[in-house]
């Protein structure tokens, strides 16, 4: 069975990269727009790891995390920031919601497939 | 009050004392010149004191009509102003934004059809290079599997099997054609034993004949014998009999092994060169495949080097795919910003100073996320967005 990422984004044309990226590596992939989309599509699946944004409506990519930290079957699993945000306060608020890497856009797939290697639930 | 200008005194009295100076030079009285230069220059001073007065009053309303019309010229020309303000606001700003927002969906919904359709290339790309693959047997790492070129080596393997059964085949008729022949040699030897039976038979026949002879000669005393001879020569004749028949039999047999050896032969012959000739079209045959499949393997590297290549250009298209959000985000950014100058102008009334244009700069750049927005609003050399490197916590 394969492995089940959730991507976060209010940028369709970004989900799709992401998703083209993972799915070409053997990963299943879900979408969010935001993160209180993302929190509903949570909901009776089985996600090995998040991929979010910082800056959406709705809900941000912060609090999205939060949220995720607070839900007993997500508390552990692992969340990559993917963000245009460079500033390093915004980083540190990831890092202190408990994301466990921070990727500044644009991202390298290849990047990106050896982070979610590495951080993906087994 | 403006001052009155110096000359309007100055003058009457330096020229009422050059008059006191001339009456002097000229020999009047001392008292006389004095007192007509006082009277010349108090009548002077009081002249230009009463014109000075006069042009006072003259510039003073000159210039106050002045400042009038240049007051009411400035409210006109400011509220022209604020009128032009207002307009922009409710006129041309709620377009700029209008438009900007719709170029924002048009390039959005452009770039997920786009990213939609390149997906849709990429997956196709990826099975049509896993399915050659899978044809000449190559895993996706490069490693030969269950494919053409496994299946010529196994069917290679197995048509070997059946050469090396047949071949056995022809080596056991050959065997069987050996044993064949070793008969003939045994026919030979039969054929003498009955040739040798016939002549005991003829010879003791002729025994027989000759003690008839001597039985008959002896009289009544030799009839006895010569029932004996009699019998003799009997089975003798019998003998004789079955010697011939057992030639007769023999080379029967002899001829019926003659021509199944020389069956054989021909067949054993035509096994050799049937089995010469399905070796040389099945080694002809397997060639062909081996070079078909040498070629499709070829081909097959080839389309993998390919496929190696088109991966990086994938994963360069899909970073270059990433700038329409980035774009998004700046054009985001700008509208977000002519909002919150439009609420700015419709709550000042149109009237903006420069605080409120400098709270809306700043809120401007504390709205950027990215370096290069930084970069354009401080009129420095956009640096190009590069992939950055991931950071662990």
């Amino acid at each position: 069975m394969g492995k089940t990422v959730l991507i976060v984004d209010d940028s369709a044309s970004l989900r799709q990269v992401v998703s083209i990226a993972l799915k070409g590596a053997g990963y299943d992939v879900l979408e969010g727009c935001d993160g209180k989309d993302a929190l509903t599509k949570l909901e009776g699946q089985k996600v090995h790891l998040i991929i979010s944004d910082v800056n959406m409506p709705n809900m941000d990519g912060i609090s999205f995390v939060k949220e995720v930290k607070k839900l007993p079957n997500y508390k552990f699993t692992p969340i990559i920031m993917l963000t245009t945000e460079s500033q390093e306060a915004k980083k540190q608020e990831g890092q202190a919601a408990g994301a466990k890497a921070w990727v500044v856009k644009p991202f390298k797939p290849e990047q990106m497939l050896t982070a979610v290697s590495k951080l993906i639930l087994p | 009050m403006r001052s009155k200008p110096t000359v309007f005194w100055v003058m009457p009295l330096a020229s009422s004392g050059l008059g006191c100076l001339a009456l002097l030079l000229q020999g009047g009285s001392w008292w006389a010149g004095t007192v007509w230069g006082g009277v010349l220059a108090g009548f002077g001073v009081a002249t230009g004191w009463v014109l000075s007065t006069r042009h006072a009053a003259s510039v003073d309303r000159a210039v106050d009509a002045q400042r009038a019309q240049l007051q009411a010229e400035h409210r006109a020309a400011y509220q022209k102003l604020r009128e032009s303000l207002q307009q922009l606001n409710t006129q041309v700003v709620p377009v700029w934004a209008r438009q900007i927002e719709a170029s924002r969906q048009k390039m959005d919904e452009a770039f997920v059809a786009l990213t939609a359709r390149f997906s849709g290339i990429v997956s196709r790309l990826n099975d049509a290079v896993n399915a050659s693959h899978r044809a000449a047997g190559i895993g996706t790492n490069g490693a030969t599997q269950n494919g053409l070129v496994t299946v010529l080596a196994s069917s290679e393997e197995r048509l070997n099997t059946i050469v090396g059964a047949l071949t056995e085949a022809q080596q056991d008729k050959r065997e069987l054609l050996g044993e064949t022949r070793k008969l003939v040699q045994f026919i030979d030897e039969l054929k003498q034993m009955a040739s040798e039976v016939t002549s005991v038979a003829d010879q003791t026949n002729l025994l027989a004949l000759n003690a008839a002879i001597e039985s008959a000669r002896a009289g009544e005393a030799g009839r006895g014998f010569a029932v004996v001879a009699d019998e003799v020569r009997k089975l003798s004749t019998r003998a004789g009999e079955n010697g011939k028949r057992m030639n007769d039999k023999v080379e029967t047999i002899n001829r019926a092994i003659a021509t199944s050896s020389a069956m054989v032969e021909t067949s054993t012959e035509r096994d050799t060169k049937s089995l010469g000739f399905s070796m040389s079209k099945i080694r002809e045959v397997l060639d062909e495949f081996a070079a078909v499949a040498r070629g499709l393997e070829q081909s097959s590297g080839i389309l993998r080097q390919e496929s190696e290549r088109i991966t990086a250009e994938v994963s360069e298209a899909l970073v270059q795919l990433q700038a329409q959000d980035r774009v998004n985000q700046m054009l985001l950014h700008i509208q977000t910003n002519i909002d919150q100058l439009c609420a700015r102008l419709g709550g000042l009334n149109g009237n903006l100073e420069a605080d409120d244009i400098a709270a809306i700069t700043s809120a401007l750049r504390s709205s950027y996320t990215m370096a290069e927005e930084h970069d354009t609003h401080s009129g420095h050399q956009s640096r190009q967005s590069q992939p950055s490197e991931i950071t662990f916590f």
